[in-house]
């Protein structure tokens, strides 16, 4: 490196949302540097759930909602196209999805936030099934007797979220892009003509920076005028033997995975920078899954690991570009897997169109820039 | 293929695949399949590629095989019982749920 101008575009980060965007802006045609971290960073991409999901997402921010249903309705025409540059075909299904109300109370609960959701959504259709224990019972057979009921979302599917990085990962290369690992930025400089990064392996100077970097956003964010107040929530996941196909569709606590294994989280916790997990967690979780399916009680659990999901104060996505410094974007957000088709074939034609169009300005950071009271 | 140093009494009968197999009582399930010449012991799951023992110690997880209807039970960490039914595992697609 140390070239005058080592590439049109520098992403920092090499999870999900940032060789989302990075693959983005490479099919475009642009030249793009992806600087990663190693191996021992706080990857969220690397110990999520890999739910594509819109069913109860944008509870008063319609704009999400909306976001989250295009990029659903992107992902078959994604999932092609990553099949199509890599070979790898990421198993992304959609047959719709359901989450499992463990009472009546979260079941009302349920119900209220999608009707809330619905009524915000306008014009726009937002279809889903409120279903008692038989309606639900039907799309999830073997569903535990304690089970009340839940509810159905046709626009939901899965995906098997390591082959999706790995064929990010992949279809970056092959569009050109450039991927740098151990590269970890420490400090990036506005010049007059571009940005000069400091890095682990030296400096990198490139016209336009895209800050991707889950939770070192928040530190990244702030050298350049942006404001990415990211905190880590921390998820407990478990994953079973694999076993003959039985749950057809994924649901909010468990999914059946390509191979056949039960994968099985939903827990969420404040502790801090720390991918631990814990055997009381572990049994509650375990608990929690075999009283909606009790046929899971007879399958071993091969894996469990934790992992940092990036949260913002309000859980919704971050894009913003820098006021004081224009050519320098931060992109980060909580569902990186939903999201990645639409950052990959939307989002990166915003960062490439120089300056975010307006439907992107409800994600500003700038909404947290007031202090709360 | 394989062939025991010196004889040991049988004392039970196990299944193997609904053959009745005279073993001992006790004895490492695998290595009794092993005498008896089973051969593989399961499918893959993903790849359907036949699978064998391989360390004998309860760490490659390479001799798992159906025990009484039960997938993936590792035949080196298991001991003969009587009238056990032990089934060549096929890949967990073409199992019964």
């Amino acid at each position: 490196m140390m070239n005058s101008r080592d590439a049109a575009y520098v992403v920092i980060g090499g999870g999900l949302v940032g060789t989302a965007l990075g693959y983005g802006l490479a099919r475009l045609g642009h030249s793009v540097i992806l600087l990663d971290e190693g191996d021992r960073a706080l990857r969220a991409s690397r110990g999520n759930f890999g739910l594509v999901w819109v069913q109860g997402k944008g509870l008063h921010k319609p704009e999400y909602a909306a976001l989250s249903r295009r990029s659903a309705d992107l992902w078959p025409g994604f999932a092609a196209e990553l099949k199509e540059v890599t070979g790898i075909d990421v198993g992304h299904e959609r047959r719709g999805g359901a989450m499992i109300a463990s009472s009546e109370a979260e079941l009302e609960g349920f119900v209220t936030m999608l009707e809330q959701i619905r009524s915000e959504a306008g014009d726009t259709p937002y279809d889903y099934e409120v279903l008692d224990h038989r309606g639900l019972e039907k799309l999830v057979p073997g569903l535990g007797p304690q089970i009340p009921g839940g509810t159905f979302s046709p626009y939901d599917g899965h995906v098997d979220p390591l082959c999706t990085l790995r064929a990010l990962h992949d279809g970056f290369s092959v569009r050109h892009g450039k991927y740098v690992p151990n590269c970890a930025v420490t400090a990036i400089h506005p010049g007059e003509s571009g940005f000069r990064l400091e890095t682990a392996k030296g400096p990198v100077m490139a016209d336009r920076v895209v800050i991707a970097a889950g939770l070192a956003s928040a530190d990244l964010a702030p050298m350049v005028g942006l404001n990415a107040p990211v905190r880590p929530v921390h998820g407990q996941l478990l994953i079973t033997e694999r076993a003959p196909r039985r749950l057809e569709i994924p649901t909010n606590i468990i999914r059946q995975v390509q191979n056949g294994g039960f994968q099985i989280g939903l827990s969420h916790e404040d502790l801090g920078f720390t991918t631990e997990t814990r055997a009381a967690l572990m049994r509650d979780i375990a608990c929690n899954a075999v009283r909606a399916l009790p046929y899971l009680g007879d399958l071993r659990v091969l894996r469990t690991w934790g992992a940092l999901r990036i949260m913002t104060p309000d859980g919704f996505p971050i894009y913003a570009e820098s006021a004081r410094h224009p050519g320098v974007y931060v992109m980060t957000c909580h569902s990186g897997v939903t999201l990645a088709a639409a950052h990959a074939l939307e989002a990166a034609t915003w960062i490439a169109a120089d300056g975010l169009p307006d439907e992107a300005r409800p994600f500003s950071g700038e909404r947290f820039d007031v202090q709360a009271a | 293929m394989f062939k025991r140093l010196e004889t040991v009494s049988q004392d039970v009968v196990i299944i193997v695949n609904g053959a009745p197999v005279p073993a001992r009582k006790g004895a490492n399930l695998a290595a009794t399949l092993l005498e008896n010449g089973v051969m593989p012991f399961r499918f893959h799951d993903i790849s359907a590629q036949p699978r064998a023992p391989y360390c004998m110690i309860g760490k490659c997880f390479d001799c798992l095989i159906l025990v009484d209807g039960r997938s993936n039970t590792q035949g080196c960490m298991t001991a003969v019982r009587d009238g056990m039914r032990v089934d060549t595992q096929r890949p967990c697609k073409d199992r019964e749920a």
